[in-house]
């Protein structure tokens, strides 16, 4: 009986597979068919626990066999420990990039992510909690910190040109209340460089009106924008195309929009400081186009340098709407914006606003009544983490309110992380009811998921 | 009133006659300043390219201007880095109102696609983790083993807005692979006496180039991403490097220096300044030419 030891028996197996696996590897080339992997039975048996091993007779076929075996084991040994002196080869220098597969329109989505593919849309929550002291009633809410607002954003693209942003709101006056802030469809490349928007939307007035709370660089909104637009600014119900025109050298934008005046969604709710106030504050704002309205906007940028730009816009918003004592008015927003940013570092930057915006009624005893606001804004960021600012602000009331109000404001800011921020302003300013007022806000704006606007 | 319609009817004019005529080569608009150099290389006489963020920038921090979009309104190809680092960049596709660079079109080249994410965050994300990025970390750029992914996904985004030259861009490709590969050589043997050292890094930005060659993260500057170095953080930082010996801060130009030189000076390591990508400082005109710049300093920091 032939014994054989197990350790030459594995080496006699490896061997085989070994010298087996080219001709395997072809099976045209009339070797040993390739084992099925699916049927362990067909796998060269290996004895788990092989009997002890014994001497097999002098000069047996078989003895030869093994002694050839032995010797070919002997080599493969010896070249594996020669390969294990050598130092360790580095990988592939360059490997060869994996092969995607494109998706049909030519591009994959992307295969990097966290756990996979999703249909949740982008959901964010923005909140801004404000805290107020001051020495007037214009102050209102002072002595106090509360949730000025909370956002709550869902943004997703629904088709490939087709892309959903939904603004709510939260906000306490009295009691909670939860509204859209901002809700619209955007259709981009309905022909080429126009893209449309419909639903709500802050109307695209000027640069400041369409940015969210969070987006400014200071606490308090400018009085020109409470008086001559509305204590929430405007915001508009319609739809609004945008045409990139064609220029190489610099960019131009024009918008077109048709409207109702959506603003009265903002309810005014009666203050601490009773009918007065709300009277007072119902009075302001814009009250032109609630049947109807039309606005332009050209928007035109040049690009100074790869960290300094000019910017320059126009608008003219339109509508007829009720003056007190004088019926219905056709009434207009005209606007003119002037914008300089500059990026002197990796972090820092350099942001220098003015805006003006002018009031007009007209057929008001034959004439056209015109009231103006504006302001000027300069924030410096000369690090990641630090921002400065300062801010002068005038506004007449709208007619037929006669007075105005000035004011100044200081603001520091400290950056967090890209989303979370803690801002002081004090603010200065003259008023016909509280005449001067001295105020601080501090504000904490934090962030968490994924939250975009448009470009302003 | 006058003078608005005075104002647009002279900008419409001015239009009329300053528009560009139609040129034949591919306009390419990069997010940023090395998949700029990249398109280029790749698309060689058949493109014109540009870039909207410059390497001296934290491409973290761009803020998207409108001027950009001018750039994006006529572009036939867009590249960007992808894995949300250019995030503000969809915001300009968006305005630019121009369908053959969107999401999905023909001319949108995403360059991260195929790159093997480090660093990918794990289980539940939040704000509380700092500035992090979902799709792992997206400075694949430092990684030499990564340019032919990106080189790939450019030259296939070209081949499909610009099939007439696909040739072209095959041999600008195997070009870059091979100059690529005997380069890397090259700067693996600069560093080899390097392997297996560890070093600290201001931001999560350098993992791909340490990996590359194999060398290793042992902390970082900021506490966590884009949040600010605080005492605290620094002391103990600084603490544990003189324990285990850590004796190199790499960071990139852009970054504060004032807090690596904190950890710096507690530490007793050195403070290595890299450049944050092609273009970002003299000599450094190409991908070959910044990473040079980079292994040497890093080898003769080490």
């Amino acid at each position: 009986m032939l014994r054989i030891n197990p350790t030459t028996a594995l080496a006699a197996v490896v061997a085989a597979g070994v010298l087996a696996a080219p001709a395997a590897a072809d099976p045209g080339a009339g070797g040993p068919a390739p084992v099925d992997e699916k049927r362990p039975e067909a796998a060269a048996p290996v004895p788990a626990t092989p009997a002890p091993a014994a001497p097999a007779p002098v000069g047996d076929p078989r003895e030869r066999e093994i002694q050839e075996l032995k010797q070919l084991v002997n080599e493969l040994r010896k070249r594996v420990e020669d390969l294990e002196k050598k130092p360790a080869e580095p990988p592939p220098v360059v490997p060869e990039p994996p092969v995607s597969q494109p998706t049909p329109t030519g591009q994959g989505v992307p295969t990097t992510g966290a756990g996979g593919a999703t249909f949740l849309p982008n959901i964010s929550v923005i909140g801004n909690l404000i805290a107020r002291a001051g020495d007037s009633k214009a102050v209102p809410g002072r002595g106090r910190a509360h949730f000025e607002e909370l956002e709550i954003a869902f943004q997703d693209q629904v088709a490939p040109k087709l892309r959903y942003d939904l603004f709510l709101s939260a906000e306490k006056e009295e009691e909670w209340k939860v509204g859209m802030e901002e809700g619209y469809l955007t259709a981009t490349g309905v022909l080429p460089q126009l893209s449309l928007r419909a639903g709500r939307i802050n109307t695209p007035i000027g640069k400041f009106n369409p940015l969210h709370p969070h987006q400014w660089v200071f606490i308090t909104r400018p009085s020109a924008s409470t008086a001559l637009l509305g204590e929430h600014g405007l915001s508009s119900e319609g739809v609004v195309g945008t045409y990139v025109l064609p220029t190489k050298r610099f960019y131009a934008g024009l918008d077109f929009g048709i409207w109702r005046n959506a603003s009265e969604i903002h309810a005014h709710e009666e203050g601490d400081e009773g009918e007065d106030e709300e009277e007072h504050e119902e009075a302001l704002g814009f009250t032109g186009g609630q049947q109807g309205a039309y606005s332009t906007r050209l928007h035109l940028s040049k690009g100074l340098s790869l960290t300094k730009e000019l910017e320059l816009g126009f608008t003219r918003y339109w509508g007829r709407g009720d003056v007190e004592g004088f019926g219905r008015k056709m009434m207009a927003i005209n606007g003119v914006d002037l914008t300089y940013r500059s990026y002197p570092g990796a972090f820092s930057r350099l942001l220098v606003t003015a805006e003006m915006l002018a009031h007009e009624t007209r057929g008001i005893n034959g004439d056209t009544k015109f009231r103006l606001g504006g302001w000027l804004t300069t924030a410096y960021r000369w690090s990641q983490y630090w921002e400065a600012g300062a801010r002068l602000d005038y506004t007449q009331y709208p007619f037929p309110i006669s007075g105005n109000e000035v004011g100044g404001s200081l603001v520091l800011t400290k950056y967090i992380t890209e989303q979370t921020s803690l801002r002081l302003e004090y603010r200065h300013a003259k008023d016909p009811e509280f005449g001067h007022t001295n105020a601080i806000f501090l504000q904490l704006l934090f962030g968490s998921g994924p939250h975009a606007h448009p470009l302003q | 009133m006058r003078v608005l319609r005075f104002l647009t009817v002279g900008f419409l004019a001015l239009l009329a006659a300053g528009s560009a005529p139609a040129e034949a080569k591919v306009d390419v608009v990069t997010s940023d300043q090395n998949l700029s150099w990249l398109a280029k290389t790749i698309g060689g006489p058949n493109v014109s390219t540009e870039f909207l963020a410059g390497s001296g920038q934290d491409p973290h921090f761009v803020q998207p201007r409108p001027s950009q979009v001018a750039r994006l309104s006529r572009a036939d190809l867009v590249v960007r880095v992808g894995m949300d680092l250019d995030i503000w960049f969809d915001s300009l596709v968006r305005a630019a109102g121009n369908s053959k660079i969107v999401l999905g079109a023909a001319g949108y080249v995403d360059a991260s696609q195929g790159i093997r994410a480090l660093q990918v965050p794990q289980g539940k994300l939040d704000p509380s983790r700092g500035d992090i990025h979902i799709y792992g970390n997206p400075h694949y750029f430092y990684g030499p083993s990564n340019l032919p992914i990106a080189a790939r996904n450019v030259r296939d985004g070209l081949k499909r807005v610009d099939p007439k030259n696909a040739d072209a861009y095959d041999d600008n490709y195997t070009k870059l692979v091979q100059r690529l590969n005997a380069k890397m050589s090259e700067w693996k043997a600069k560093l080899a006496a390097d392997r297996g050292k560890s070093v600290v890094t201001y931001h999560m930005s350098l993992i791909y180039f340490l990996t590359d060659f194999g060398m290793s993260e042992f902390g970082y500057v900021e506490p966590r991403p884009g949040l600010q170095p605080t005492p605290g953080h620094i002391s103990s930082l600084a603490a544990r490097m003189k324990q285990e010996g850590i004796k190199t801060i790499l960071t990139e130009a852009y970054r504060p220096r004032r807090y690596a030189d904190l950890v710096g000076s507690q530490s007793g390591a050195a403070v290595v300044v890299l450049p944050g990508g092609i273009g970002a400082e003299k000599g450094a005109d190409d991908y070959f030419a910044f990473m040079d710049i980079v292994v040497a300093r890093v080898a003769a920091a080490l």
